[in-house]
This record gives structure tokens, sequence and C-alpha cells, in this order.
């Protein structure tokens, strides 16, 4: 059994890929996948495994230069998350002032009352 | 001053009946909006929380678990490519599909954001903290001994003595407990009214950044599922190429080999699963945050702002009562 006709892969490659571009390596990447899934001739599989793992490590490439272009927008947004953490962590000491407010009233009060338990007459 | 011990007697007994029922009927409609307010944002500020848990606890593993199946893959590759005519296998050559420091960066923005809901979760909870209640008693504990004791003798400085002991004092119990709970709405407006005032244009300046992380988790996870298609493709057709290579291989081994096949299938297909899993939840997380948005910018027709509008007309009343005592 000889090996079936693939269609050529595209031309010069530039990463990232266009999406045009991309989708050609998918389609033929797709033609060998069918391909390879239905010959059992270990010749043809292999020149087949071969020349996908070609038109496969340029997507991958494209794939990872992908992920690590979503690296550097992790590294920008991971900045603008921690400056709003600030913002909620000072608020939330204001309010936990708010509470402890009344807990020093209290003891001004409690202050009084033993000023005015202290001086009879008053 | 002179006072006028007829006008006193007809005035004492009717002004603190009036301010008593005025104040009780504040402090529950305080108690009412307060709480009200606080079931809204408490409502979404949890649903939030619970949208981010998932998506926190999967995408770390399906980064981790991406790496790893790149890395078996790249085993496979090395098993095909040693033995290759045309080519000397270089086993430095393997390539990382992510590295520790962009697994890292994405750790770091996943536990960023993990913190501000915390805090959300703080905030919100938080209009009601658990040191308001101790404080609101002993404050009206304080308050109560204090009037207790300063009014009979202001009354005996007056020449208005009269045996306050026999009804419990000027402040009766049941008019300490309504200080007490009208102490506590005041403390939970204050810090509602203080809510209202940061909390909603924090979250709304927040929410294009929840939208670009989900737009940024849900592109990765397009790679990762991508990829991990591909890797396991590759790790099938090299295991069957062996295997036809090979039909000399011993029974035994030869079954164990074969029957390794439908195995990686099926894992292929629970990852996939889970990336599905983990996108849908990343879709939920954003719709989450833009709900809750829209809830502290009173979007929403039952809105967080519109029960702090309540409040701050409830601001006036107190503010009018106060200064009528």
């Amino acid at each position: 059994m000889s090996v079936p006709e693939l269609p050529a892969a595209p031309g010069p490659i530039t990463i990232p890929l266009s999406t045009e571009v991309r989708k050609a390596y998918q389609d033929l990447y797709d033609t060998i996948e069918a391909a390879i899934e239905t010959t059992k001739d270990a010749a043809v599989l292999e020149s087949l495994n071969a020349r996908q793992a070609d038109v496969d490590n340029i997507l991958t490439k494209d794939d990872m230069y992908r992920l690590h272009a979503n690296t550097a927008l992790f590294d920008a947004l991971s900045k603008q998350i921690n400056d709003t953490n600030e913002g909620l962590a000072t608020l939330e000491k204001q309010i936990s002032s708010i509470a402890a407010g009344f807990n020093e009233a209290g003891q001004v009060v409690a202050a009084i009352n033993k000023v005015l338990s202290l001086v009879p007459g008053i | 001053m002179h006072v006028m011990p007829a006008e006193q007697e007809k005035l004492l007994p009717a002004t603190p009946k009036l301010l008593r029922a005025g104040f009780f009927a504040l402090c529950v409609f305080l108690c009412w909006a307060v709480s009200g307010c606080r079931t809204h944002l408490e409502d979404s500020t949890l649903a939030l929380d619970a949208a981010t848990a998932p998506v926190i606890d999967q995408a770390a593993d399906a980064y981790r678990s991406a790496n790893a199946l790149h890395n078996q893959r790249q085993d496979y590759d090395a098993v095909a490519e040693f033995d290759a005519p045309d080519q000397v296998y270089n086993p430095r050559n393997i390539q990382v599909l992510l590295s520790d420091k962009d697994i890292a960066a994405r750790l770091a923005v996943l536990r960023g954001f993990q913190v501000y809901v915390k805090s959300l979760c703080a905030i919100a909870s938080g209009t009601n903290p658990k040191e308001l209640g101790p404080a609101s008693v002993s404050l009206g504990g304080q308050l109560t001994t204090l009037v207790n004791t300063l009014v009979p003798s202001i009354e005996k400085a007056a020449g208005l003595a009269k045996d306050n002991a026999a009804s419990g004092g000027v402040i009766s119990a049941e008019t300490q407990k309504g200080i007490t709970i009208g102490l506590d709405a005041l403390g939970q407006f204050l810090i509602a009214r203080k809510v209202k005032a940061e909390l909603p244009a924090k979250i709304a300046a927040m929410d294009p950044h929840v939208q670009a992380l989900a737009a940024l988790l849900e592109s990765d996870i397009d790679v990762l599922k991508e990829v991990g298609h591909r890797d396991y493709e590759r790790i099938i057709n090299l295991q069957t190429l062996s295997l036809r290579k090979n039909n000399n291989q011993a029974s035994q081994e030869r079954r164990k080999e074969i029957m390794k096949l439908p195995d990686i299938v099926r894992q292929e297909r629970e990852a996939e699963e889970k990336l599905a899993s983990l996108r849908a939840a990343v879709v939920v997380l954003a719709q989450t945050h833009q709900q809750l948005a829209a809830e502290a910018q009173g979007k929403n027709t039952e809105s967080f702002k519109e029960k702090l509008q309540d409040l701050a007309s409830a601001a006036n009343n107190l503010g009018t009562l106060y200064s009528s005592l």
C-alpha cells in the first residue's frame, strides 16, 4: 500500500500563524490523521506519522506562542488585581474601626459612670 | 433655671412613650433596611465565591495535567525518534509546554482573584461584624447606667425628685433593650453607608479585569484543549505504529500493549470533559461578577443602591429624632 496523496503544506511560516494559515495546517493535520486511522500498513503508518509530526510541530509552536503571550497578559492582570485588593483591605479596616468606635464609646461612658459613682451628690 | 413643676408632670409621661415608640419604629426600619441590603449583597458575593472555587481548583490542575501529558507525549516521541534512520535523537531538544514561570504567573492571578473574592465576602458580611453586637450591648448598658445615675441627681437638684427605684430607674430594662437594638442598627447603618460609598465603585472598576481574566483563561483552555488532543493522538498513533511494526511480540506482552489503546482514549475523553467543565465554570464566574457589579451599582430592580437610599432617608429621620431629644 502506498502513501495516500496529501495536500501540500502551506508556504513559508511565521509564528504566530495567521488564522488562515493555521486553519490550513489544521486541515492538513486532520487529513493525515484520517489516513492514519484507516491503515494497518506499518510502512505507510510510519510515513504518515512522520508527516503529521512535522505539521503538529508547527501547530504546537503556534500554541506555545499563544500561551506565552497570555503569560504576559496574566502578569499585567496580576498587578491590577493586587491594587484592587489593597483598596479592599483599607475598606475592611475602616469598617472594623466603626465597630471599634462603638466599643470605645462604651468605654468612655463607663469611665463617666465611674466618676459619677465616686463623686456622691452629683 | 426655673422649671414649672406642673408642666413637667404633664410632659414627662407622654414624651418618653412617644420617643420610645418612634425610636422602636426606627430601629425596626433600620434593622429591616440594613438586613435587606445585606442579603442582596451577601447573596451575590457568596454566589461569586461559589463560582470562583471550581475555577481556582480546576485551573491549577488543568495546567499541571497539560504539562504532564505533553511530557508523556515527548517520551513516546523519544522512542520513535531514537531508532529513526534519518536523524540523531537528542533529548536536550525537548519542549516545555508551560514553564514554571508561565504556571506561576497564572496561579498568582488566580490567587489574587481569590483574595479579592474573600475580601468582598468579608466586607459584605462585615455590614454586621461580630464585634458590633457586644459593643452595642455594652454601650447601651453604660448609657442606661449613666442616665439612671444622672437624671435622679438633676431631678434632685431641680427639686423634682421622685421614687424612680420603684419603677426600675429612669430607663427600664425594656427601654435599655431598645437602645441596644437601636445602637446595633445605627452601627450597621454606618457600616452599610461606608460600603455603599466605596464598594460599588471598586467592584465596577474590577469588572473589566475579571472579564479580561475570564477571556485569558478561556483562551488558555482552548489552546490546552488543542495541544492535549494532538498529544493524545500522537501517543495513540505511536503506540499503534509500535504494535504494527512489532507483530512478532510475545502474545501476552502484545495483549497488554494493545489494551493500553482504549485506556488512552478514555483518559483523553476524561481530560476533555474536565477542560469543558473548567471553561463552563469560567463563563459562570465572569457572569456572576457582572451580576454582582450590576447589583452593587443598583442596576437590578431590588438593588443594593435602592436599599442604601432607603438607609439614607432613615439617617435623616434618625438625625431629626436625635435633634428632637
